[in-house]
């Protein structure tokens, strides 16, 4: 018996470090104000207007998101990475984006058809329907982020279980250096990074885990407002050859989104109503997350998740 | 009537005297922001320099040096120089100095009021703590007197934000 521990994470880490500061292009002054006495009478006066302007620093983060290696098995199309790409210098910037893929890993043939999607609704779950595929370069302003999914097919091939395959995006600032003269109307660039890679793994698995998530606007227009109500629902089953497959110890957790509540008593694992706090049942909510100890799930089985939120 | 427009046209000229941009003004007040930059001296070797800061990426410090010029015969005296610190840098505790005696205050309310560090405090209640050396936006040196054709600085660093 194959004992197969998954954790499923739909939350994320951002590492949010703050942008390099002043925004590039900003002309800093100073002038100082001075009153004086001289022949029995106040006086004052200003100084000069001292002025110089912020250059642009060009820097970068890139980062794997995903907890673990994401399993997949020969034949299984749109394999997701996730990455997220953060402008951590001080001014707007455009990256080039680029697959990678070591060649000295286990995989042969390695994955094809790389492509990329930008994440666009900002949920980190990818969605082709909303999530566009990249085709140019990416704009970031100062202190933004953007969740890039790639996707591969993984050949049909004569893989062992387990065997490893390191795949990834190399982003590159489209702004150069530009260090020139000392003309203070003038912004030059220093580049800090100019280029980062970033690798995640592909695991071959004869089976997987497969989760979807939808959002029911529960509005009578179908559109959100304040004050409307969303219905998040995870499925997750296992993927691939099934046949006395099991994954234990399963735990699911999700964000609850940005710019909405959650509501109280509305946590279900199927049918089942979980209460919020942490106690001896599979579900617990907090501000920003709900937690479920699925436990095991079996190739016969499915699982669903389900809870409401209210937009603020 | 003819005295009164001659008053007037002198009151005009020491008004012009005393705007700083003039330098045969009898008191002048120049500001420069300056950068530690690397350059190499007479010999080759390479040394840091204090020079004008034109273009500077966050994080940079800055010295701001301001220069009372007293080219007049007379002294002057009772003397207050208040600058304001932008909202962009932040004011590095204890760098505000002046070459002569001064007394040196600060301000945490865009110069309306200044009083020693100990004084400025922020909150309110149980929140009420002495403000932080970051958290001045003003700083202002009260010098007795600078002596005729003579001059004198005062200075303060920052660190752009």
């Amino acid at each position: 018996m194959i004992f197969v521990r998954w954790v499923m994470l739909f939350l994320i880490f951002y590492i949010f470090a703050h942008a390099k500061g002043t925004t590039a292009g900003s002309v800093i002054s100073n002038q100082a104000y001075m009153t004086f006495a001289m022949h029995s009478s106040d006086n004052n006066l200003s100084s000069n207007i001292d002025r110089f302007v912020i250059d642009h620093i060009v820097d970068m983060d890139l980062l794997w998101q995903d907890t673990r290696s994401v399993p997949v098995g020969g034949g299984y199309k749109d394999a997701m990475l996730r990455f997220v790409l953060v402008n951590l210098g001080n001014g707007d910037d455009n990256f080039t984006i680029a697959y990678e893929h070591n060649l000295t890993d286990s995989f042969d043939p390695a994955p094809e058809n790389a492509r990329f999607y930008l994440d666009a609704d900002g949920d980190n779950l990818l969605d082709k329907s909303i999530d566009t595929l990249i085709s140019g370069d990416i704009n970031l302003s100062a202190d933004t982020n953007a969740t890039l999914f790639l996707l591969t097919d993984i050949v049909e091939g004569n893989y062992s279980a387990n065997d490893l395959s390191y795949d990834g995006v190399r982003s590159s600032s489209t702004s150069t250096d530009t260090n020139g003269s000392d003309n203070k109307e003038l912004v030059d660039t220093t580049v800090r990074t100019g280029s980062l890679v970033a690798m995640g793994i592909y695991e071959i698995k004869d089976f997987w885990l497969e989760s979807n998530k939808t959002m029911e606007i529960m509005s009578e227009d179908n559109l959100t407002h304040t004050g409307t109500v969303l219905r998040y629902t995870i499925l997750a089953e296992i993927g691939g050859e099934t046949y006395h497959r099991q994954i234990d110890d399963l735990l699911i957790i999700d964000e609850i989104p940005k710019g909405s509540r959650y509501m109280g008593d509305s946590l279900y694992l199927d049918d089942k109503l979980l209460t919020d706090i942490n106690d001896s049942d599979e579900g617990e909510v907090n501000t920003t997350h709900i937690r479920v100890r699925a436990g095991t799930l079996r190739d016969d089985e499915n699982i669903s998740i389900r809870f409401d939120v209210r937009v603020e | 009537m003819k005295r009164t427009l001659t008053c007037l046209i002198l009151l005009s000229i020491v008004s012009v005297q005393l705007w700083a941009g003039d330098k045969n003004a009898t008191v002048v007040v120049t500001s420069v922001s300056l950068q530690l930059k690397k350059v190499k001296d007479d010999d080759g070797n390479i040394v840091e320099k204090w020079l004008k800061a034109t273009r500077v990426v966050p994080k940079t410090i800055i010295k701001y040096v301001n220069t009372i010029h007293n080219n007049s015969d007379e002294n002057i005296s009772d003397i207050k120089l208040a600058n304001p610190v932008n909202k962009n840098v932040f004011y590095l505790a204890d760098t505000a100095k002046s070459e002569q005696n001064a007394t040196i205050i600060y301000s945490i309310d865009n110069g309306k009021s200044f009083d020693e560090p100990k004084n400025l405090k922020i909150g309110e209640g149980d929140d009420e703590r002495v403000a932080l050396a970051r958290e001045y936006n003003a700083v202002e040196w009260i010098i007795d007197n600078i002596e005729a054709n003579s001059s004198s600085s005062v200075e303060f660093k920052v660190e752009i934000r």
